[in-house]
């Protein structure tokens, strides 16, 4: 997949940017606050209907307008495609998808295929399981036909079972409601582990294989979903009848403490390198080292479900990651996706020799082009 | 500039109701302004006459102007098949239709902790008392397809489970006239979940 055409509108500190990436690399450089990352935020909006830096649409809109446009031609499979939403100050959102306009954001997830990697990826492996969780339901969601409506439905019948143990009522009433809502709750929430499951699986073949190769051959990285409800001997996905157990055993705990404990919403991923827990033993370098080959995989598992190629939002990499880690990062996939690249000095970026690449300077609310060249250094 | 106070006490009660923002309201304002004195008497006569005359059914709840309502009253209407709806206006969708000919019974809302409604605040108890009479053989649950529809229709079936009456529930599955390609995955799951034999 690439995006042919990238059009803002009144967002973040553009009146009216258009710009059209390189096939393959396309570097942005600027000073801090010029305007470069959110590009990458316009693309990854586009790509799965939210910002990764606000959860306002407001904030989005550019300082004195009253709403933003984005829009974006892509092609897939040969064929042209094209994006467009926008956002008003009392009109919310509107997204057109292919010029049929009302479409909801569940229905243009996967249009655009995007992976960023940027220095917060360390979250996933450094962050609390609420960020690991949010990392499986945005990527799968990418994926998954149906996957971010049933995480709704199953977030709903967890308001409403919580609501149900928040009620101020004897402990014997509230546990007279449950049972409508806790059948709803295995419903969904057996669907959203399955997915998960068999996620986490792919991505854990190809993260070993890349982090691998980008540790030499010392390390070997493993990970694994760790569903709360348990699971049976041999298999992956729980049962129905024993994820009713667990939300039945856990009743008592949680009228007291009044949320639920047991569910995909308190699921985590086991992050393990060579038999030691990655985030209370491993170094920052080899935190970074496995986020950097979860992102990679992720890359592997778009392009083995779509059948195309995700295009790489690599945001402000250079000033995190060091020059060797940076090769392998480029070895592993420039040259094969859609790359664009932000960063405040040029010269310290590392391509494979012979990548073609287009060279932007970012600053005033302009992109302008400094130079086009096969990479030879 | 600030509108004048009769309009502005007007635009207040108009963004009380349901889908009326603060735009429409100043346009059905000044709309109203502008109209016929008689005209705008009638609207008030028949606000004031709607809510004054219409009450419960004492049978089904449904909102009515005699009571008990119409179809509580005919006679024709098979006493044997109960239709438990979420919303007076689900009543006349479904009597739209012309196939039921069963009488019902109007919950006034679905179960939803996160606002308040527990099972209580429903017609739930009437609902018990009227699956007393010996003639009722079959129960419909015909409350909405979305979590809280479905928690109340679950709850039902909890309830009446020892009753040794007969419960259905409304079919799930592609609307009638569309094409395959275009139903989504949940609706396609459901329909296949609910297939029949032909």
């Amino acid at each position: 997949m690439k995006i042919e055409k990238l059009v803002l509108n009144d967002f973040r500190c553009y009146s009216y940017l258009e710009f059209s990436p390189s096939e393959s690399v396309t570097v942005l450089y600027g000073p801090n606050g010029t305007g470069k990352t959110s590009i990458l935020e316009a693309i990854g909006y586009l790509a799965t209907t939210r910002s990764h830096r606000t959860s306002k649409d407001s904030e989005l809109i550019r300082w004195g307008a009253t709403g933003f446009a984005l829009s974006a031609l892509i092609i897939k499979h040969g064929r042209k495609s094209s994006i467009d939403m926008r956002y008003g100050e009392g009109r919310g959102r509107e997204i057109t998808l292919d010029g049929t306009y009302g479409k909801k954001a569940g229905e243009i997830l996967g249009k655009l295929n995007a992976v960023r990697f940027s220095p917060e990826d360390l979250d996933i492996i450094k962050g609390g399981p609420a960020h690991r969780r949010r990392f499986l339901d945005m990527e799968i969601s990418q994926i998954t036909a149906g996957y971010y409506t049933t995480l709704l439905q199953y977030n709903r019948a967890l308001l409403q079972r919580n609501a149900v143990l928040k009620m101020d009522a004897s402990t014997r009433t509230r546990r007279e409601l449950l049972p409508e809502w806790d059948h709803q709750l295995i419903q969904f929430g057996l669907k959203l582990i399955s997915e998960r499951v068999s996620f986490v699986k792919e991505l854990a073949g190809y993260a070993k294989d890349i982090h691998c190769r980008i540790s030499t051959g010392k390390e070997h990285l493993s990970l694994q979903y760790c569903c709360s409800v348990g699971t049976p001997p041999g298999a992956d996905v729980p049962q129905a009848r024993q994820y009713e157990e667990a939300l039945k055993s856990a009743t008592e705990e949680d009228l007291i403490k009044r949320s639920t404990s047991v569910g995909p919403h308190r699921d985590d991923i086991s992050i393990v390198t060579n038999g030691y827990d990655i985030r209370t033993y491993g170094s920052q370098g080899q935190q970074r080292t496995a986020a950097m080959a979860i992102r990679i995989a992720q890359v592997h598992v778009l392009e083995t479900v779509t059948g195309e190629t995700p295009t790489l939002l690599l945001d402000d990499v250079t000033s995190e990651i060091d020059a060797s880690r940076q090769e392998m990062l480029m070895d592993e996939l420039a040259g094969r996706c859609q790359t664009i690249i932000t960063c405040t000095d040029p010269s310290r970026l590392r391509l494979a020799r012979g990548v073609k690449k287009s060279v932007y300077e970012v600053g005033g609310g302009r992109v302008l082009l400094r130079e086009v060249s096969p990479c030879s250094s | 500039m600030r509108h004048p106070d009769p309009i502005n006490r007007l635009i207040n009660e108009l963004t009380k109701l349901p889908g009326v923002g603060p735009k429409t309201a100043q346009r059905l304002a000044y709309h109203l302004v502008y109209r016929p004195a008689g005209d705008v008497a009638a609207l008030a006569a028949a606000l004031v006459e709607a809510k004054e005359k219409m009450k419960y059914c004492s049978v089904c709840f449904n909102l009515t102007d005699v009571d008990p309502c119409v179809i509580c009253s005919d006679r024709t209407r098979d006493k044997t098949i109960l239709c438990v709806v979420e919303d007076p206006r689900d009543v006349v969708a479904i009597e739209k239709v012309k196939v039921f000919r069963g009488l019902y019974h109007v919950l006034h809302g679905a179960i939803s902790p996160m606002e308040g409604r527990g099972p209580e605040t429903l017609r739930i108890k009437e609902l018990l008392t009227r699956l007393k009479a010996p003639e009722v053989v079959e129960v419909i649950l015909a409350t909405s397809t979305d979590i809280e529809g479905e928690a109340t229709a679950m709850y039902l079936t909890r309830l009446l489970k020892e009753s040794g009456i007969k419960i259905t529930r409304l079919a799930r599955g592609l609307p009638v006239g569309t094409e395959l390609e275009y139903a989504d995955e949940v609706t396609l799951t459901r329909a296949l979940e609910g297939r029949r034999e032909y």
